[in-house]
């Protein structure tokens, strides 16, 4: 029994030290890995800028490509989904959706999640802009108390999905594991515009109805018949109305980074009273012009922009309308500035409608 | 006649029927004896009958394990239990411990080596204890770690106190709590819920380490393993349920383990063949 005993702990202490010695390889082979010929890192290194929805990091101009650090922790907590109504959400820094990350095509981005010890579960990362297995899943499955490191290079540019990529992944998505990385092209930056924001969709799934108030339980039957309760941008019902609307001019040009994690569904992102002059094709380098409303698939993204010319509230919806009407799914842009009534008139005439034809001005 | 014969058809039946009244005495007290003496040589622990396990995840065929019976412990290993185990092997003291069997942070909600500090601590589930401490513990007890399928074989009973909770009702209340962030106030143990078998607590307050807890990374062939690959990404290829959401949470847990990890809800019980 003994010796068994003293076998196993040998045994565990291989397991033990195994990952030291896979590190050992590592290193070894990362001096001559560098086979893809990947720039050298001239740019130096750097701690990521990280932001919550809905600011936006600016983009930081360096002479070459660097190494980017990017901390994100992981916390479990209660927050808000609407007036009264609470879940616990589990989250990639301290809100939902989680940080926004930018960087340079060509860095090299090493990233560091934290697994904080009052945590109840395991968790890791699953990045779209990854080109390896797992998007990073399997390199940053970390247990509560833990910190795992991992690096990738950013090689394709584009606007990306990350999530947690822990068994059942479908639950940890719908508590609010997910945020966008923007990897912008070196060589064709975008241009510049007056406001950057950062806007996220995803459903919540919760045993009681719309409106319910207290802390909610997550609804395994609403996930699997791909019937959410909530429908948001930026993890709560009114997250963007009302004194957190977003502000701009008249005149100025808007950028919006757009995700969509679902877990289920399809967004028609759709501004209303506003027309895309461009959109990124699902965060990619194809640019579509005049464009009402986009598709964004669950787990894909969107760049759309436009300029304001007249003021007022411009209402984000998805357009499968329930979703905005009933389920949350809205956020308001408030515009303030000088009318032009060449581009829109407001209300000129109101009047009775006679089918005869003639008339009447309306007493009113 | 008659009524002599019908007479004595009574007395026979009397007869028999005390006949069999002692009878059941007898066999009734022999296994009241039985269960006396078994008690008597596992206290605190429940007789869980053998029968079949269906693994959560279906590798090389084995679809179906047989679980031999076994007794497991009514509930987790207590601090104050486990004060006594450190008292008596005072290398497994929290400052004696080595990093590579218990990392940082082993045992650290106690005031020091040898004491717990806060009495109402004595009675919750011992957390913060690594893969080799908990072994350690059960071997100084006499007694081992359930394997994985063992505690997923108890697991199965329904809930039966507070109230009485199985399939899908008893899936929503487990994964209730897993959802719920850090519970680091405990309950004494036994006092949370109660399952069929008289196992209490395997829910609702802590996880619980396991023999085999790391199985899914020894076996460590990624194409034949369908474990790690699901563990970490989006399939549930290889599970039988994929809707199970709390075993997949479990399965996760433990994946992402090493043996001298110790975290703020992870505690441990112990089974005896």
């Amino acid at each position: 029994m003994l010796s068994e005993f003293r076998k196993k702990i040998a045994h565990r202490t291989l397991v033990l030290y195994s990952p030291l010695f896979a590190l050992f390889l590592v290193s070894i082979a990362s001096c001559s890995s560098n086979k893809s010929g990947q720039p050298e890192l001239a740019g130096g290194v750097r701690e990521a800028q990280l932001t919550d929805a809905p600011l936006v990091p600016k983009r930081v101009e360096s002479s070459g490509p660097q190494k980017v650090v990017v901390h994100l922790v992981v916390h479990e907590v209660v927050k808000k989904i609407a007036n009264g109504t609470y879940y616990t959400f589990w989250t990639f820094g301290d809100n939902v959706p989680g940080n926004f990350i930018r960087v340079m095509q060509g860095d090299l981005v090493e990233l560091h999640l934290s697994n904080p010890a009052g945590n109840k579960m395991p968790h890791s990362i699953d990045l779209h802009a990854v080109n390896g297995p797992g998007g990073g899943a399997e390199a940053s499955f970390t247990a509560p108390g833990h910190t795992s490191v991992f690096s990738f290079r950013a090689l394709n540019p584009g606007l990306f999905i990350y999530h947690c990529g822990t068994a059942p992944v479908p639950l940890h998505i719908a508590n609010g594991m997910y945020g966008l990385i923007f990897v912008e092209s070196r060589e064709d930056p975008l241009p510049r515009v007056d406001h950057e924001f950062y806007i996220m969709q995803s459903e919540i799934y919760t045993v009681g109805n719309y409106g319910d108030t207290g802390i909610q339980q997550f609804s395994m039957e609403k996930g699997l018949d791909e019937k959410p309760t909530y429908v948001v941008f930026n993890g709560s019902v009114g997250s963007m109305m009302g004194a957190n609307a977003l502000k701009v001019k008249v005149g100025e040009t808007v950028r919006l980074f757009v995700g969509n994690i679902g877990p289920n569904l399809i967004s028609s992102f759709h501004v209303i009273g506003e027309v895309f002059d461009n959109v990124y094709e699902e965060g990619g380098s194809t640019i579509n012009h005049n464009v009402q409303t986009t598709v964004i698939p669950s787990g894909g993204a969107c760049i759309v922009e436009f300029k304001i010319k007249v003021p007022g509230v411009y209402h984000m919806v998805d357009h499968a309308i329930f979703r905005a009407f009933n389920q949350g799914a809205v956020g308001d842009i408030i515009a303030t500035g000088l009318e032009d009534s060449g581009i829109y008139s407001h209300q000129q005439r109101y009047e009775i409608y006679s089918p005869e034809g003639n008339s009447i001005p309306n007493p009113k | 006649m008659k009524y002599a014969n019908s007479k004595s058809a009574l007395v026979g039946k009397i007869a028999l029927q005390i006949l069999c009244v002692l009878l059941l005495g007898v066999i009734f007290n022999a296994r009241v004896e039985g269960a006396a003496t078994m008690v008597a040589e596992v206290q605190g622990m429940v007789r869980i009958p053998s029968g079949f396990y269906r693994p959560f995840y279906i590798t090389k065929g084995i679809d179906l394990v047989r679980i031999e019976s076994f007794y497991m412990d009514v509930t987790p290993v207590t601090n104050k239990q486990f004060l006594e185990f450190v008292k008596a092997n005072p290398r497994w003291a929290r400052s004696a411990v080595s990093p590579l069997l218990a990392e940082q942070g082993y045992l650290k909600g106690w005031k020091n080596d040898f004491e717990i500090g806060d009495p109402s601590m004595d009675d919750v589930p011992v957390v913060n204890v690594s893969w080799f401490a908990a072994h350690a513990y059960a071997h100084w007890r006499g007694k081992r770690l359930p394997t994985i399928a063992e505690w997923e074989y108890v697991s199965l009973a329904p809930i039966v106190k507070p109230c009485h909770a199985n399939g899908n009702a008893k899936n929503e209340l487990i994964l209730d709590w897993y959802c719920k962030p850090d519970a680091t106030h405990f309950q004494p143990v036994g006092t949370v819920n109660r399952n069929a078998y008289g196992v209490r607590d395997m829910f609702g307050q802590v996880w619980e380490w396991v023999e085999d807890f790391s199985s899914v990374i020894i076996s460590a062939d990624p194409q034949s393993s369908p474990n790690l690959g699901s563990l970490c990404g989006a399939g549930a290829a290889g599970s039988i349920d994929p809707t199970d959401y709390a075993t997949f949470m479990r399965f996760a847990m433990r994946n992402s383990l090493k043996g001298n990890y110790v975290l703020n809800n992870l505690g441990f019980r112990c089974v005896k063949n």
